[in-house]
Protein backbone atom coordinates (compact mmCIF):
# COMPACT_ATOMS: atom_id res chain seq x y z
CA UNK A 1 0.00 0.00 0.00
CA UNK A 2 1.45 3.07 -0.87
CA UNK A 3 0.37 5.93 1.20
CA UNK A 4 2.72 8.60 0.12
CA UNK A 5 5.67 8.38 -2.30
CA UNK A 6 6.63 11.71 -1.31
CA UNK A 7 7.38 10.62 1.93
CA UNK A 8 8.80 6.97 1.05
CA UNK A 9 5.70 5.62 2.92
CA UNK A 10 4.68 1.86 1.91
CA UNK A 11 3.15 0.26 5.15
CA UNK A 12 1.68 -3.39 4.36
CA UNK A 13 -1.57 -3.04 6.85
CA UNK A 14 -3.23 -6.50 8.04
CA UNK A 15 -6.19 -5.12 6.62
CA UNK A 16 -7.29 -2.45 4.09
CA UNK A 17 -11.28 -1.21 3.71
CA UNK A 18 -11.67 1.01 0.56
CA UNK A 19 -15.24 1.81 0.26
CA UNK A 20 -17.05 1.18 -2.88
CA UNK A 21 -17.07 4.69 -4.89
CA UNK A 22 -13.17 5.01 -4.03
CA UNK A 23 -11.93 1.55 -5.45
CA UNK A 24 -9.90 3.52 -7.85
CA UNK A 25 -6.83 3.29 -5.44
CA UNK A 26 -6.69 -0.44 -6.06
CA UNK A 27 -4.38 -1.99 -8.67
CA UNK A 28 -3.19 -5.30 -9.54
CA UNK A 29 -0.74 -5.77 -6.61
CA UNK A 30 -1.20 -2.83 -4.34
CA UNK A 31 -3.45 0.33 -3.37
CA UNK A 32 -2.06 3.86 -4.12
CA UNK A 33 -3.67 5.95 -1.61
CA UNK A 34 -5.25 6.15 1.30
CA UNK A 35 -7.91 3.09 2.79
CA UNK A 36 -11.02 4.58 4.33
CA UNK A 37 -9.88 2.24 7.22
CA UNK A 38 -6.72 0.11 8.40
CA UNK A 39 -6.61 -2.32 10.58
CA UNK A 40 -4.02 -3.66 12.35
CA UNK A 41 -3.09 -6.47 14.91
CA UNK A 42 -0.43 -5.35 17.19
CA UNK A 43 2.45 -8.24 17.45
CA UNK A 44 5.92 -8.09 18.93
CA UNK A 45 6.89 -4.94 17.47
CA UNK A 46 4.10 -3.18 19.57
CA UNK A 47 5.23 0.41 19.21
CA UNK A 48 5.56 0.31 15.33
CA UNK A 49 1.88 0.17 15.11
CA UNK A 50 0.32 1.64 18.29
CA UNK A 51 3.42 5.26 17.72
CA UNK A 52 4.66 5.35 14.37
CA UNK A 53 1.78 3.94 12.20
CA UNK A 54 -1.37 5.60 14.47
CA UNK A 55 1.07 9.06 12.95
CA UNK A 56 1.84 7.99 9.52
CA UNK A 57 -1.78 6.87 9.01
CA UNK A 58 -3.69 10.16 10.58
CA UNK A 59 -0.93 12.23 8.27
CA UNK A 60 -2.41 10.38 5.27
CA UNK A 61 -6.03 10.65 6.40
CA UNK A 62 -7.13 7.33 6.62
CA UNK A 63 -10.04 7.79 8.23
CA UNK A 64 -10.88 4.94 10.87
CA UNK A 65 -7.36 3.53 12.34
CA UNK A 66 -8.38 -0.07 14.38
CA UNK A 67 -6.08 -1.28 16.48
CA UNK A 68 -6.76 -5.00 17.58
CA UNK A 69 -4.42 -5.90 20.79
CA UNK A 70 -4.55 -9.92 21.37
CA UNK A 71 -2.50 -9.28 24.81
CA UNK A 72 -5.63 -7.71 26.10
CA UNK A 73 -7.98 -8.26 24.16
CA UNK A 74 -9.13 -5.14 22.85
CA UNK A 75 -9.90 -2.88 20.00
CA UNK A 76 -9.27 0.47 19.79
CA UNK A 77 -11.46 1.83 17.16
CA UNK A 78 -9.65 5.73 15.85
CA UNK A 79 -11.49 8.03 14.29
CA UNK A 80 -9.63 10.94 12.35
CA UNK A 81 -10.81 14.46 13.77
CA UNK A 82 -9.13 17.31 12.68
CA UNK A 83 -6.26 15.78 11.24
CA UNK A 84 -5.45 13.48 13.91
CA UNK A 85 -6.81 10.47 16.00
CA UNK A 86 -9.22 11.55 18.87
CA UNK A 87 -8.62 9.70 21.89
CA UNK A 88 -11.69 6.58 22.49
CA UNK A 89 -12.50 4.05 24.74
CA UNK A 90 -10.62 0.65 23.63
CA UNK A 91 -13.76 -2.09 22.86
CA UNK A 92 -13.78 -5.29 24.87
CA UNK A 93 -14.80 -9.08 24.67
CA UNK A 94 -18.53 -7.58 25.83
CA UNK A 95 -18.59 -4.80 22.82
CA UNK A 96 -19.35 -4.90 19.74
CA UNK A 97 -17.44 -3.33 16.97
CA UNK A 98 -19.49 -1.26 14.65
CA UNK A 99 -18.52 2.31 12.06
CA UNK A 100 -20.44 4.48 10.34
CA UNK A 101 -18.59 3.77 7.09
CA UNK A 102 -20.19 0.29 7.02
CA UNK A 103 -23.81 0.62 8.17
CA UNK A 104 -25.38 -2.35 9.31
CA UNK A 105 -21.70 -4.37 9.78
CA UNK A 106 -21.42 -5.30 13.29
CA UNK A 107 -18.23 -7.78 14.86
CA UNK A 108 -19.17 -8.82 18.52
CA UNK A 109 -15.60 -8.92 19.64
CA UNK A 110 -16.82 -12.11 21.43
CA UNK A 111 -16.68 -14.20 18.27
CA UNK A 112 -12.86 -12.74 18.14
CA UNK A 113 -11.06 -12.94 21.65
CA UNK A 114 -13.38 -15.41 23.18
CA UNK A 115 -14.05 -18.30 20.05
CA UNK A 116 -14.04 -21.36 21.20
CA UNK A 117 -11.38 -22.27 18.54
CA UNK A 118 -8.57 -19.55 19.29
CA UNK A 119 -5.10 -20.69 19.13
CA UNK A 120 -3.29 -20.67 22.68
CA UNK A 121 -1.87 -17.20 23.73
CA UNK A 122 1.27 -16.39 22.77
CA UNK A 123 3.37 -16.70 25.98
CA UNK A 124 5.52 -13.67 26.22
CA UNK B 1 4.43 -16.58 11.59
CA UNK B 2 6.79 -15.14 9.48
CA UNK B 3 4.74 -12.03 8.02
CA UNK B 4 5.34 -9.81 5.17
CA UNK B 5 6.20 -6.23 4.17
CA UNK B 6 7.03 -6.80 0.69
CA UNK B 7 5.82 -3.69 -0.67
CA UNK B 8 7.83 -1.49 1.06
CA UNK B 9 11.07 -3.61 0.18
CA UNK B 10 10.70 -1.13 -3.03
CA UNK B 11 8.92 1.65 -1.90
CA UNK B 12 9.66 2.27 1.52
CA UNK B 13 11.44 3.81 3.85
CA UNK B 14 11.78 1.52 6.91
CA UNK B 15 10.85 2.41 10.26
CA UNK B 16 13.96 2.98 12.14
CA UNK B 17 13.47 0.44 14.91
CA UNK B 18 13.50 -2.16 11.59
CA UNK B 19 16.40 -1.24 9.15
CA UNK B 20 16.24 -2.66 5.89
CA UNK B 21 16.60 -6.48 5.36
CA UNK B 22 19.46 -7.82 4.08
CA UNK B 23 17.88 -10.92 3.28
CA UNK B 24 17.65 -11.93 -0.35
CA UNK B 25 17.14 -15.28 -2.73
CA UNK B 26 20.31 -17.23 -3.21
CA UNK B 27 22.11 -16.83 0.26
CA UNK B 28 22.81 -20.24 2.06
CA UNK B 29 21.84 -20.55 5.53
CA UNK B 30 21.34 -23.42 7.59
CA UNK B 31 18.18 -24.59 9.10
CA UNK B 32 19.25 -23.43 12.59
CA UNK B 33 19.66 -20.17 11.19
CA UNK B 34 16.54 -19.60 9.90
CA UNK B 35 14.70 -20.39 12.79
CA UNK B 36 16.27 -17.83 14.45
CA UNK B 37 15.39 -15.07 12.20
CA UNK B 38 11.93 -15.28 14.39
CA UNK B 39 9.71 -12.52 12.91
CA UNK B 40 10.58 -10.90 9.48
CA UNK B 41 9.05 -8.35 7.37
CA UNK B 42 9.58 -11.05 4.52
CA UNK B 43 7.73 -13.98 3.05
CA UNK B 44 10.63 -16.28 3.28
CA UNK B 45 11.13 -19.95 2.45
CA UNK B 46 14.02 -22.19 2.75
CA UNK B 47 14.52 -24.59 0.26
CA UNK B 48 17.94 -27.24 0.59
CA UNK B 49 19.55 -24.70 3.05
CA UNK B 50 18.93 -21.89 0.04
CA UNK B 51 16.82 -19.13 1.12
CA UNK B 52 13.40 -18.19 -1.52
CA UNK B 53 12.04 -14.15 -0.91
CA UNK B 54 8.27 -14.80 -2.40
CA UNK B 55 6.76 -11.80 -3.77
CA UNK B 56 3.31 -9.86 -2.15
CA UNK B 57 0.44 -11.78 -3.52
CA UNK B 58 -1.77 -9.92 -5.27
CA UNK B 59 -5.32 -9.11 -4.81
CA UNK B 60 -6.92 -11.80 -6.91
CA UNK B 61 -4.73 -14.44 -4.56
CA UNK B 62 -5.95 -12.72 -1.76
CA UNK B 63 -9.71 -13.05 -2.48
CA UNK B 64 -9.05 -16.63 -3.37
CA UNK B 65 -7.30 -17.37 -0.19
CA UNK B 66 -10.44 -15.39 1.94
CA UNK B 67 -12.78 -17.43 -0.26
CA UNK B 68 -11.18 -20.84 1.08
CA UNK B 69 -10.82 -19.45 4.28
CA UNK B 70 -14.26 -18.58 4.73
CA UNK B 71 -15.84 -21.89 3.85
CA UNK B 72 -12.89 -24.07 5.82
CA UNK B 73 -13.72 -21.36 9.01
CA UNK B 74 -17.79 -22.06 8.45
CA UNK B 75 -16.97 -25.74 8.07
CA UNK B 76 -15.65 -25.80 11.30
CA UNK B 77 -17.95 -22.97 12.95
CA UNK B 78 -20.44 -26.04 11.78
CA UNK B 79 -18.52 -29.03 14.70
CA UNK B 80 -19.02 -28.86 18.17
CA UNK B 81 -15.81 -29.08 20.19
CA UNK B 82 -13.36 -30.60 19.63
CA UNK B 83 -12.70 -28.76 15.89
CA UNK B 84 -12.21 -31.86 13.28
CA UNK B 85 -8.92 -29.38 12.03
CA UNK B 86 -7.23 -26.37 12.48
CA UNK B 87 -6.34 -24.38 9.76
CA UNK B 88 -3.17 -22.16 9.33
CA UNK B 89 -1.70 -19.66 6.69
CA UNK B 90 0.84 -17.65 5.66
CA UNK B 91 2.68 -19.75 8.85
CA UNK B 92 5.98 -20.84 8.55
CA UNK B 93 6.05 -24.77 8.09
CA UNK B 94 9.14 -27.27 8.98
CA UNK B 95 8.18 -30.10 7.45
CA UNK B 96 11.37 -31.66 9.18
CA UNK B 97 14.07 -30.47 11.56
CA UNK B 98 16.67 -32.89 9.79
CA UNK B 99 16.20 -31.25 6.26
CA UNK B 100 17.00 -28.16 5.29
CA UNK B 101 13.73 -27.15 4.02
CA UNK B 102 11.23 -24.86 5.71
CA UNK B 103 8.06 -23.26 3.68
CA UNK B 104 5.32 -21.04 3.81
CA UNK B 105 2.31 -22.48 2.08
CA UNK B 106 -0.76 -20.03 1.57
CA UNK B 107 -2.68 -22.96 4.18
CA UNK B 108 -2.08 -25.75 6.05
CA UNK B 109 -5.15 -27.72 7.49
CA UNK B 110 -3.81 -30.23 10.19
CA UNK B 111 -6.27 -32.84 11.48
CA UNK B 112 -7.87 -32.81 14.68
CA UNK B 113 -5.16 -34.84 16.99
CA UNK B 114 -2.40 -33.57 15.58
CA UNK B 115 -2.48 -30.04 16.66
CA UNK B 116 0.87 -30.82 18.73
CA UNK B 117 2.16 -29.99 15.47
CA UNK B 118 1.71 -26.22 15.83
CA UNK B 119 3.13 -23.32 17.76
CA UNK B 120 1.98 -19.88 18.02
CA UNK B 121 4.92 -18.82 15.76
CA UNK B 122 5.30 -22.24 12.90
CA UNK B 123 4.39 -25.38 11.94
CA UNK B 124 6.62 -28.16 13.45
CA UNK B 125 6.20 -31.58 11.18
CA UNK B 126 3.71 -32.32 8.26
CA UNK B 127 0.36 -31.02 7.66
CA UNK B 128 -2.45 -33.12 5.82
CA UNK B 129 -3.48 -30.27 3.71
CA UNK B 130 -1.71 -28.39 1.79
CA UNK B 131 -3.14 -25.33 -0.25
CA UNK B 132 -1.29 -23.49 -2.40
CA UNK B 133 -2.38 -20.98 -4.97
CA UNK B 134 -0.39 -19.68 -8.00
CA UNK B 135 1.11 -16.86 -8.59
CA UNK B 136 4.08 -15.42 -10.99
CA UNK B 137 6.35 -17.77 -9.90
CA UNK B 138 4.11 -20.96 -10.95
CA UNK B 139 6.97 -23.56 -11.40
CA UNK B 140 7.86 -22.79 -7.71
CA UNK B 141 4.59 -24.23 -6.62
CA UNK B 142 4.08 -26.84 -9.87
CA UNK B 143 7.22 -28.49 -9.26
CA UNK B 144 9.97 -27.67 -6.58
CA UNK B 145 6.85 -27.85 -3.86
CA UNK B 146 5.63 -30.49 -5.53
CA UNK B 147 8.49 -32.66 -4.56
CA UNK B 148 9.09 -31.20 -1.50
CA UNK B 149 5.50 -31.87 -0.39
CA UNK B 150 5.50 -35.44 -1.54
CA UNK B 151 9.10 -36.13 0.02
CA UNK B 152 7.54 -35.53 3.58
CA UNK B 153 4.68 -37.37 2.83
CA UNK B 154 1.97 -34.43 2.79
CA UNK B 155 -1.41 -37.01 2.53
CA UNK B 156 -3.27 -33.90 0.27
CA UNK B 157 -1.53 -30.82 -1.98
CA UNK B 158 -4.39 -28.66 -3.05
CA UNK B 159 -3.14 -26.62 -6.21
CA UNK B 160 -5.55 -23.35 -7.07
CA UNK B 161 -4.79 -21.97 -10.49
CA UNK B 162 -6.18 -18.25 -10.64
CA UNK B 163 -5.04 -18.40 -14.61
CA UNK B 164 -7.40 -21.15 -15.37
CA UNK B 165 -9.55 -21.26 -12.85
CA UNK B 166 -9.02 -24.66 -11.52
CA UNK B 167 -8.30 -26.78 -8.31
CA UNK B 168 -5.56 -29.76 -8.89
CA UNK B 169 -6.72 -31.91 -5.54
CA UNK B 170 -3.33 -34.24 -5.56
CA UNK B 171 -3.47 -37.00 -3.18
CA UNK B 172 -0.46 -39.42 -2.25
CA UNK B 173 -0.05 -42.23 -3.15
CA UNK B 174 2.69 -45.16 -2.54
CA UNK B 175 4.93 -41.54 -1.67
CA UNK B 176 4.13 -39.46 -4.75
CA UNK B 177 1.43 -37.14 -6.07
CA UNK B 178 -1.26 -39.45 -8.39
CA UNK B 179 -2.25 -37.30 -11.52
CA UNK B 180 -5.90 -36.43 -11.11
CA UNK B 181 -7.86 -34.48 -13.20
CA UNK B 182 -8.13 -31.00 -12.19
CA UNK B 183 -11.60 -29.32 -11.00
CA UNK B 184 -13.34 -26.66 -12.93
CA UNK B 185 -15.46 -23.45 -12.00
CA UNK B 186 -18.90 -26.05 -11.97
CA UNK B 187 -17.19 -28.73 -9.91
CA UNK B 188 -17.05 -28.86 -5.85
CA UNK B 189 -14.14 -29.84 -3.77
CA UNK B 190 -13.72 -32.30 -1.12
CA UNK B 191 -12.05 -34.55 1.17
CA UNK B 192 -11.84 -37.42 2.69
CA UNK B 193 -10.02 -35.82 5.54
CA UNK B 194 -12.45 -33.16 5.91
CA UNK B 195 -16.30 -35.36 5.79
CA UNK B 196 -18.88 -33.14 5.44
CA UNK B 197 -16.95 -29.96 3.77
CA UNK B 198 -18.19 -29.11 0.34
CA UNK B 199 -16.84 -25.86 -1.45
CA UNK B 200 -18.54 -24.97 -5.11
CA UNK B 201 -15.16 -23.53 -6.73
CA UNK B 202 -18.06 -21.56 -8.88
CA UNK B 203 -17.90 -19.57 -4.95
CA UNK B 204 -14.22 -18.62 -5.75
CA UNK B 205 -13.59 -18.20 -9.50
CA UNK B 206 -17.46 -16.55 -10.47
CA UNK B 207 -17.70 -14.76 -7.79
CA UNK B 208 -19.67 -11.46 -8.05
CA UNK B 209 -16.97 -9.73 -6.10
CA UNK B 210 -13.74 -11.53 -7.48
CA UNK B 211 -11.10 -8.54 -8.27
CA UNK B 212 -10.58 -8.33 -12.09
CA UNK B 213 -8.46 -10.54 -13.75
CA UNK B 214 -4.81 -10.55 -13.25
CA UNK B 215 -3.52 -9.72 -17.29
CA UNK B 216 -0.38 -12.29 -17.60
Amino acid sequence: MVLSRERQRAPEPDLVIILAERDDIVGRSRVEGAPDIVVEILSSDRARDLVYKRRIYAEAGVKEYWIVDPRYDTVLPLALQDGAYAERPALGVGDTLTTPLLPGLAIPLADLFQHPRRPVRDAE
Amino acid sequence: MITATAIADTAAAPVKSKPKSRLRTGMRMSLDEFIALGETDERLELFGGVLYLMSTPNVDHQFLMRRLIVHLESYLDGHAPPPPAEIHHDMTTILSLTGQNAVEPDLVIIVSGRSDISSPLHVEGVPDIVVEILSTDRRHDLVRKRRIYAEAGVPEYWIVDPRNDTVLPLVLQDGAYAERPALGAGDTLTTPLLPGLAIPLADLFRHPRRPARDAV
